[in-house]
């Protein structure tokens, strides 16, 4: 009776997983294509030295970071793959999410400045809670870069 | 160089390839419930032959438990004629056997005084064999049984659990099992599939399965066929049990694995020579005491 | 293409800057090589399964972010830096990112 009351929970979980789960991805990344069109302006490079023409700019270190975690669903699918080995679609969507975010939060940051350009961009991702035995919780990932800003 | 006007428009789907969710879900389900299962049968098929090199003094090092917890809950028939008539037919039996083993040259597995008879008091028609050679026959059985010849069948078919090692042989299953599991799920951070995958494998691993009470019914005939010379009388416990209805979990337990019609019939096969008109011997006193009291309080 | 993790390649000219490429990948062992890894965790040595899983994981996301620069007309990408965290227990994510340009 038990075995059959866990099983309900866990089926009940994995299905709010799914449902939610993708309407929330299929949103997010609806909102992150829009943002990113209306900040294409502002250039994000990694070269490390600054461009042609912005040399005499104000150098400023501007960050964008976001904590995103993953739903029921994807974290046992991912369990599952864990399992039988291959790439972990689950997580990639997860990252790819994540980094875009963290990107756009930086351009807003160096916007709000009033940069031009973002040079020297680094990525820092890291798990923020759940240990390893318990697979991935939550991930943040850090944008970090110079803004250049005219004077 | 030119220096950008804007972030290039890049395409979609290459660091997140679009996927199915669903049927990725439903393929590496099954394909991991195969290779469990696969596992369960593997480690089940080989236990039989582990089992048998573990020395008896180890089993009977992690057993010990189940008769004081009979104690502490009270549930052993208070009548200590009636548990000494039980031991001294199980004795006997065992002396049977010993015997029996030593003309052809052998010993038993498993010493004759590390065995132990208890009466439980329990109404539902039972009998069991768990680690350590312990064996437990329940006061509902006594009930269900006529003479001393059908309970020393049960006696005997649990003595041959004992001596097959089968106790052993179902708890090594399970905890490897467990152990496997706890290893290949435990590794790869699936806390919501170890309570699933690890509950319907030990259901299936904990009791004895039914070729393991197939041979104890044919063990147990041959000493039965020894100690009395003929077999009269073994099938009185299974044909008691299948006439009547009730639906005690014991003996549900006791009866899923081999069908109990079909066991009626092994041991009547078996039992053919020289059972014809043999005389069977009445349960001891103390023994039939306890079957009126129980009758008479009903 | 041509990666780099520097900024000037010698005896190229860069004629125009692209912006940012990135290529990530997730990547799993199966359970036995995971459990393999586990026992030579007790010797110490080289574990060559997870070598060769973040190797094969730095190489698709080398080619993700190829793709990537390919797909806006880049011959380059310089500038490129790695990024390996281990998300969870015997998945390593690893992540390429440079600066998609077009050279002479």
């Amino acid at each position: 009776m038990d075995v059959i009351i866990q099983l309900a929970v866990f089926l009940t979980l994995l299905c709010l997983g799914y449902v939610f789960g993708s309407r929330t991805e299929h949103k997010h990344y609806e909102s992150i294509r829009e943002r990113e069109e209306q900040l294409r302006q502002l250039v994000v490079l990694t070269s490390r030295l600054p461009l042609a023409g912005q040399l005499n700019h104000e150098a400023r270190l501007v960050s964008g970071n976001v904590v995103i975690s993953v739903d029921f669903f994807k974290s046992v699918l991912a369990s599952l793959r864990n399992l039988v080995g291959g790439n972990v679609n689950a997580y990639e969507s997860l990252l790819d999410r994540a980094r875009r975010e963290a990107v756009l939060r930086l351009q807003a940051a160096a916007k709000e400045q009033g940069a031009e350009a973002v040079i020297n961009l680094k990525f820092e991702t890291s798990r923020v809670s759940g240990n390893a035995s318990q697979g991935l919780g939550s991930v943040e990932v850090l944008a970090y870069g110079t803004a250049m800003i005219p004077r | 160089m030119r220096a950008p006007r804007r972030n290039p428009r890049l395409p979609e789907g290459i660091n997140a390839p679009p996927s199915k969710p669903l049927s990725e879900f439903l393929q590496l389900s099954a394909v991991v419930l195969l290779a469990t299962a696969l596992l369960a049968m593997v480690v089940g098929a080989s236990m039989p032959f582990l089992a048998r090199l573990i020395p008896f003094a180890w089993e009977q090092g992690v057993s010990g438990g189940i008769e004081s917890y009979l104690q502490q809950s009270g549930s052993l028939v208070d009548s200590a004629d009636a548990q000494a008539a039980l031991s001294t037919l199980g004795t006997q039996l065992l002396e049977t056997q010993a015997r029996v083993l030593a003309t052809s040259g052998d010993s038993q597995a498993v010493p004759q005084q590390a065995y132990r008879f208890a009466l439980i008091d329990d109404p539902s028609p039972n009998a069991f064999a768990t680690l350590g050679a312990q064996v437990m026959v329940t006061r509902g059985l006594l009930d269900a049984v006529k003479t001393e010849n059908g309970l020393a069948m049960v006696l005997a078919h649990e003595i041959a659990h004992v001596e097959l090692r089968h106790p052993l042989e179902a708890a090594s299953r399970s905890v490897v099992l467990q152990v496997l599991l706890s290893t290949v799920l435990g590794s790869s951070n699936s806390q919501p599939l170890i309570g699933l995958a690890g509950g319907g494998a030990l259901i299936t691993a904990l009791s004895f399965n039914r070729s393991m009470e197939l041979k104890a019914d044919a063990h147990a005939l041959n000493l039965l066929q020894a100690h009395y010379g003929h077999t009269r009388g073994a099938d009185e416990f299974f044909v008691t049990v299948s006439g009547s209805d009730s639906h005690d979990h014991w003996r549900v337990f006791f009866e899923t694995h081999p069908g109990i019609d079909a066991r009626i019939e092994a041991i009547r096969a078996g039992s053919g020579l020289g059972s014809e008109g043999a005389l069977t011997a009445p349960l001891p006193a103390a023994l039939r005491s306890l079957q009126e009291s129980a009758s008479s309080s009903q | 293409m041509i990666i780099s993790n520097i900024e000037i390649i010698p005896g190229k000219r860069v004629v125009e800057h692209l912006g940012l490429v990135q290529g990530s990948t997730v990547r799993a062992k199966h359970v036995g090589k995971d459990i393999a890894a586990g026992f030579k965790n007790l010797f110490g040595g080289e574990l060559g399964n997870y070598t060769e899983l973040l190797q094969e994981s730095r190489e698709e996301a080398v080619q993700r972010m190829q793709e990537q620069a390919a797909a806006i007309g880049a011959n380059a990408v310089i500038n490129v830096r790695f990024s390996t965290s281990a998300i969870t227990a015997g998945a390593s994510e690893i992540l390429a990112y440079g600066t998609a340009v077009v050279m002479e």
